[in-house]
């Protein structure tokens, strides 16, 4: 198993009250799946998603991947633990709007590790469909291709898994059936993908679909 | 891709964000470094000023002395070197005269106490063309015992010329240039004198040789006066002790009360020349010490403002990239590396900023205070060295609090948040 979350918690305090975001939540994803986490706004999809990542510790509960416990690591292993196997993907691309497409694919070189699996970023381009927009900045971008730019620099560094927020949610029917295929596609090539969504188109390319209601996960169907 | 070509872009992309932020340091040094110019320009000044007003000092005071030396003259000699058994109000068959060849001596013996001698022969004689008394003074004109670069104190009479007194011009109703008969000669007005209350204006000048002619005194004279004496009253002993060793049988007769009021006069003279010099070096340190207190006061405080303006403009920066640094988290970029592309930037900002407000410090001393570039000095290649390590310094230390914040963004907020 690449990613396993078992038991989770995740509870935001604040001087008024505490909002459980995700409540024992116990997740796997394995290399080669595309699991969709879907669920309504404010159910704890993103807190799930970012859990995964190492970039919020959960109150209970461990994350592990493959056999290492992610929140065990010092912060700086953590970062480097996210340059190696995670990628991620964002409803709103969180392009650097200063740096080229190209640049921005090759952004997670800033890290400083010595990656040596880093993709050609002139492939990612090809295979996003983006040559003609290799020097182009991001607010010349369609969304459609913001988002395209968002995946090839989620997969520079060859990440074992995608993890990806809302990737269709700013896109219409065309730009959101390209994501889909591409996540479909990334991954066939045995990469761990999961998704938290509420766009229902993605729950048929799905191998793997669960729901996530007021911070509790359950499983809906399996591929 | 590096963490450098990232700071370039991201000031290539927040242009206004840079361009403040090098305002700031800019203007924290030209202000330090303008200041620190506009006081070396006031030393310099102050400087030439004060040596100026010592030369001009000393030119008046040069003046004022040739001024009273020639007034103090009027009201008499200053020494006369006599015969010892002689004075001017013997009368005339007492009379007593020194050897003429005692002028060479007294010329060639260098006394430092005497700078000229006027050697003289005078006598009062029967004028028989005017059928009158008159006192007639043979002269050579002045002897120089020093360098021989003196001012002439004393009028010289020219060869076959006469000088007159006031009363005897007045009386004979000649005027310079007419021809005048005396004793048997002939001689043409050379000058005629201005009134002076005293015996110079029944006296008739002539040359020596003629004067010692007429009075049958050949090779003799009756003394010499001895003027512009660099002597104060306490020398007098030695003047007296040096003439007397070199010119046998002579005295040296003083008036004493008019060389103390003048060696008194000088003195007070001089003494308030260089109190008012004192003064106003005085003065000008009192200004250059407000001047000091006062930069001691403001460069901190523009420091201080420069540093806190600086801090906001990064805080702001951060606040305008908190989510690319929740994506640069997101991907892996450690915090201490996003701390170092805040400090980096700070870097650059002090660099850059340091070389402008230097340029600006210097170009506003030199039109506020007339800086010239004959003022500056290799130090300031040095100074400007310090200002640039001193303004990185302080953008690392405006930069530091925003950029700590910056690193311990936490991704997991930011990314939500957006």
């Amino acid at each position: 198993m690449l990613l396993t979350a078992e038991t989770i918690t995740v509870t935001y305090k604040s001087r008024a009250k505490r909002v459980q975001a995700v409540l024992a939540a116990t997740v796997q994803l394995a290399a080669g799946e595309l699991v969709v986490v879907s669920g309504p706004s404010g159910s704890g999809k993103s807190s799930l998603l970012l859990t995964l990542g190492g970039l919020l510790r959960p109150d209970t509960g461990i994350v592990r991947f493959r056999e290492t416990d992610v929140y065990q690591l010092a912060a700086t292993a953590r970062a480097a633990f996210r340059n190696r196997h995670i990628g991620f993907v964002f409803q709103q691309f969180h392009l650097i709007p200063y740096l080229t497409v190209l640049e921005n694919i090759m952004a997670p070189t800033l890290a400083g590790n010595a990656v040596e699996k880093s993709a050609d970023p002139r492939e990612l381009i090809a295979r996003f469909q983006l040559n003609h927009r290799a020097e182009h900045y991001p607010s010349q971008l369609s969304t459609g291709e913001r988002q395209r730019v968002a995946l090839a620099r989620a997969l520079f560094h060859n990440p074992d898994v995608i993890l990806a927020d809302e990737p269709t949610g700013n896109l219409d029917d065309v730009n959101g059936r390209i994501v889909i295929d591409h996540l479909q596609s990334i991954a066939a090539e045995g990469r761990g993908v999961l998704v938290v969504t509420h766009d229902a188109r993605l729950r048929p390319a799905a191998t793997r679909s669960l729901t996530l209601i007021q911070g509790t996960l359950t499983q809906e169907k399996s591929a | 891709m590096n963490l450098f070509q990232l700071l370039k872009r991201e000031i290539c992309y927040r242009k206004l964000n840079f361009a403040l932020s090098l305002t700031s340091v800019a203007l924290g040094v030209a202000c330090v470094s303008g200041t620190v110019l506009m006081l070396r320009v006031f030393d310099q000044e102050t400087e030439q000023a004060l040596t100026t007003m010592a030369q001009n000092s000393r030119s008046a005071w040069d003046k004022f002395q040739e001024e009273m030396r020639k007034d103090m003259l009027s009201m008499g000699f200053n020494l006369m070197i006599l015969h010892k058994d002689y004075n001017l109000s013997s009368p005339p068959d007492q009379a007593r005269y020194l050897p003429e060849s005692y002028i060479q001596r007294l010329a060639e013996s260098r006394l430092a106490t005497i700078n000229h001698v006027l050697p003289f022969l005078q006598q009062k004689v029967w004028w028989p063309e005017r059928k009158r008394w008159v006192t007639l003074v043979g002269t050579t004109g002045e002897v120089y015992v020093q360098s021989g670069q003196q001012k002439p104190m004393l009028p010289r009479v020219q060869k076959d010329h006469a000088i007159l007194g006031f009363a005897i011009h007045q009386s004979l109703n000649v005027k310079t240039g007419d021809e005048l008969a005396l004793c048997g000669r002939t001689f043409t007005v050379q000058e005629c004198r201005p009134a002076k209350g005293f015996d110079e204006d029944e006296q008739i000048w002539i040359p020596l040789a003629d004067s010692q002619e007429i009075l049958d005194k050949k090779g003799l004279i009756t003394g010499m006066l001895a003027v512009n004496c660099q002597c104060a009253p306490k020398d007098l002993i030695k003047i007296h002790r040096e003439v007397g060793a070199l010119l046998p049988d002579t005295r040296v007769v003083e008036h004493n009360s008019q060389l103390v009021a003048r060696a008194n006069v000088r003195s007070k003279s001089a003494l308030e020349a260089d109190q008012a010099l004192a003064r106003e070096t005085a003065m000008r340190e009192q200004l250059k010490e407000k001047r000091l207190s006062f930069a001691a006061i403001l460069l901190p405080l523009v420091a201080m403002v420069s540093i806190a303006w600086l801090a906001f403009l990064v805080w702001s920066n951060v606040q305008q990239r908190r989510a690319e640094i929740g994506i640069l988290s997101a991907m892996g970029v450690p915090p201490g590396r996003i701390l170092l592309l805040f400090i980096a930037k700070a870097v650059v900002v002090g660099f850059i900023g340091s070389l402008i407000g230097f340029c600006l410090g210097v170009a506003f001393a030199v039109m506020q205070a007339g800086l010239t570039t004959r003022m500056l000095q290799p130090a300031d290649a040095g100074d400007a060295a310090i200002y640039m390590a001193a303004a990185v310094m302080m953008s690392v230390v405006g930069s530091w609090v925003p950029a700590m914040l910056a690193s311990r963004i936490d991704p997991a907020v930011t990314l939500r948040e957006e």
